[in-house]
Order: C-alpha cells, then structure tokens, then sequence
C-alpha cells in the first residue's frame, strides 16, 4: 500500500487507508501513525500530562480507530477529525476518571517555538488551521474553549466556578465555536 | 428528546463539555436525525480543529512499533476467532451480575474481616455502597450489547498486602465475537494511601493497564472503580493493584469462571 505523508489525503486515499488498518496492513498502520501520531500524542500529553499516559492514549486511539474503521465514512468527514474526536473522547474520559491527576499548564503552539525538522507538510496545514482558529477568539472566549476542550470541564462546572448563568456559558461557548468554524470555512484540512 | 434540545447541547457535546450521562440520548438522537447530525458534524470539525493547537511532542521512536504490533495482534486475534452472530443477551447480563453480586460479598467481607473494629453503622454503609457500585455495574453493562453464545466471565477477589489495606473485586468478560472488558473496583482505602493506584492485568503475553484512581475517584468510603475495553483478555489471570510508589497494595487471581449462555435466537 502506498500512502503519502504529505499534503491532504483524498477521501479516497483516507478510504484505502482505513480499509488497510482494519486488515492489519503494516504500510497502512505506519502511514497512519506517521500523519497522525504526534498530533494524537501531543493532544494526550497536554491533557494527561504524562508521557506514559500520552503513549497509552495514542495506542488506545490506534486500537480504537482499527475495531471501528468499518464505520469510518469519508463523505461524512474527514480522517483527522474521525481520530481528533476519538483521542480526545478518550482523554476526557479518562481526566474525569481520575479527577485530580497531575497536568502542566496548558502551552498552545503560538506560545512554544517548534522544533525545527519535525513537522510534515500535512500536519503543518492542520496546525495553521488550528492557530487560525484561536486567532480568531477574544481571549475570553479562548480561555472558555480551552477550559472545556482541554480540561474536560462541563459547561455546569465553568458556570459554576466562574460564578455565571450555565446558560451563559452554554451561549458564549457556542458563539466561540461559530468563530472556528468561519475561521476555517472553506480551508481544505488534512 | 427533539431537536431544539439536542441542538442547544451540541456545542458542549462537540467539545467533549457534557457529564457522560447527558451524552448519550444526544448520541442516540443523532443516530436517526439527519439534521442535528450535519449540525452536530460541524461543530465536531471545529472541535476536532482544536486539538492540533497543542505544542507538539515527540513520542518515543518504539511507540509506531508498539502500536503496529498491538494493531497487528488485534487483527490476527480477530482472524481466529469464530465469527459468531451478534446478539443481545440479557441472560449475559443477569449472569455477569449475578456473579458480579457473589464476588461483592465475597471481597466486603473480606474487607470487614480486617477491618472488625468498625461499628456497625460503618458496617451498614460498606453494604449500601456495594450495592450502589452494583447498580453502576448495571447501568455500564445495560449500555452494552452482549452478542455471543460462547462469552465467559472471571471473577476475582482483591486481597491487600496489610492488613487494613482495602480490598476488592474483579471482573472480566472473555468473548470471542465481541471486545472484551475488564472491571476493577476497590473499595475501603485507606485515607492515608499513596495514590494514585494503578490496576493492571498480568497474563501469559503480557501485562495490560486497565486504569488508575487518583485521589477523586475515591468516594468517602474509599471505594473506586476502573474499567475498560480490550481486544482479548485470554488469559490474563492476576489483577495487581499498586499505589503512587509502585508498592503492591492488593492483588487477586481471577478464580470464578461462569460461561454465560445467549438465549435462543
């Protein structure tokens, strides 16, 4: 199986992939981990805070995308946001199991230079898109979103620490979420 | 639930800011509703979008061969295995319970045993909240579909290194047509104890993680619990219980096996 690491992937090319991982395909696992390893890796590190609990993230993620990619349907969405939504599904879940659990602060790409070499052309877009997204919050609309994407909060807990209305928090955050949907509208992601 | 209201929840939903109980009538809305499921695709994009903010990280150079080889194990397990119909069982589930039930006792009065100075009073609330962990078992397992004739069932008691330790119980489901799940609740923790614990299952490939428990997810009782799903839990026998220092805390071998029978079709 031959499959880019670079550039956008086809809905096709996703398609061959998810069919290649469900068959056990060496190529098609690698491929796999190769465009979307470190971004899984990275999201587990930040919400975990361990490398070990990252590492276990990202093979649960792996295990999980292979026992469900009969399911995956490309016209219904793209790979990266398929396997986003289960690492961070898993990761949330996992927070709130272990209410309490040892995390660094949270450091968004803007904030921390990249290590030169390391990114794909693939990831790189990805990135873009997500910086693109942040860009576009006021930083009380940022610390909203990241409060319930990257700490697993509930919308009820930051109303409730936040001392606000559960129903202003809930309008806040969908009015965020419109911005990253119109920052991205139209950009091919990978 | 109609679509107004699963629509003024499907930001929260997309960024994963739902308690887990309100998650699923909205899972299950999506399921047949067109509609809220475009909505509810959009928003999960935008989520999704999200994740790739973080700075990244460079994972060790053996992970792609670890999980290429777990994928690959996964695979040539499912390959083996007999491709039996999936079915619903309740009658799993009533077996698994009921087993789930006799274990309980077995490791509450284990607990007790080691712990006879408590008063009757504290007796009583070790019991309500064995059955409140059994209703939570219910609750998981009712979200379940049981779907094979040949699923087997092992259970195990927890027994601590010390004496006023805690204790505990264990239960795997063995199938081999649908992913199998491990289950680990301890319960009488100390206050004073390291944690967080880390449960794991030993057996001939191997040892598998099933979760930890930090410091929160103790009730007031010092009861807990862990599960999760796996690709095949064959022989995995032991459950090791250890606390933040490493140091053994409780362990216990899956002894009980019950083989659980689908109903006929």
């Amino acid at each position: 199986m031959q499959a880019r690491n670079d550039g956008p992937l086809l809905p096709k090319e996703e398609q061959q992939l998810m069919e290649g991982l469900l068959a056990g395909n060496d190529d098609a696992i690698r491929a796999l981990y190769a465009r979307y390893g470190r971004p899984i890796y990275s999201l587990g590190y930040r919400l975990l805070g361990t490398r070990e609990s990252a590492e276990e993230l990202t093979q649960d993620v792996f295990l999980t995308a292979w026992r469900k990619a009969a399911r995956f349907d490309p016209t219904r969405g793209r790979l990266s946001t398929w396997l986003m939504t289960i690492a961070h599904n898993l990761a949330v879940d996992r927070l709130r199991r272990e209410t309490g659990v040892s995390r660094p602060t949270l450091v968004l790409v803007d904030e921390v230079p990249d290590a030169p070499g390391l990114d794909e052309e693939a990831v790189l877009i990805e990135r873009d898109a997500a910086l693109r997204a942040l860009s576009s919050l006021t930083a009380a609309e940022r610390r909203l979103v990241v409060r319930a994407y990257f700490r697993g909060m509930t919308a009820r807990e930051i109303a409730e620490t936040d001392g606000i209305p559960l129903g202003t928090v809930k309008t806040r955050l969908r009015s965020a979420m419109i911005k990253v949907r119109k920052a991205n509208e139209g950009k091919e992601l990978v | 639930m109609n679509c107004t209201i699963v629509r003024d929840r499907l930001t929260e939903h997309a960024l994963g800011a739902l308690p887990v109980r309100d998650a699923g009538p909205i899972d299950r809305h999506l399921a047949w509703c067109a509609a809220c499921r475009k909505e509810a695709g959009e928003l999960q994009r935008a989520s999704a979008t999200l994740g790739f903010a973080v700075a990244p990280h460079e994972p060790a150079h053996e992970l792609e061969d670890r999980i290429a080889g777990s994928v690959h194990a996964a695979a040539s397990r499912r390959d083996r295995r007999p491709h039996a119909p999936p079915r619903r069982s309740r009658l799993m589930l009533v077996a698994a319970l009921t087993a789930m039930l006799a274990v309980l006792g077995t490791g509450w009065g284990a607990v007790m045993a080691v712990r006879a100075s408590r008063s009757d009073d504290a007796v009583l609330q070790e019991k309500i909240r064995s059955q409140s962990a059994v209703e939570r078992f219910r609750d998981v397992l009712n979200t379940m579909e049981f779907g094979d004739s040949d699923g087997e069932v092992y259970l195990g008691t927890l027994v601590p290194s010390t004496a006023d330790g805690g204790g505990g119980s264990a239960l795997t489901l063995v199938s081999p047509s649908i992913i199998d799940m491990a289950i680990v609740l301890v319960n009488g923790v100390p206050a004073e104890t390291r944690l967080p614990f880390t449960i794991r299952l030993r057996g001939a490939d191997g040892v598998l993680t099933v979760g930890h428990i930090a410091k929160g997810g103790l009730d007031e009782s010092g009861a807990g619990i862990v599960m999760r799903e796996f690709d095949d839990l064959s022989g995995y026998g032991s459950v090791i219980v250890r606390d933040a220092d490493g140091g053994v805390v409780m362990s216990g071998e899956m002894r009980t096996r019950a083989t659980v029978a689908s109903p006929s079709p």
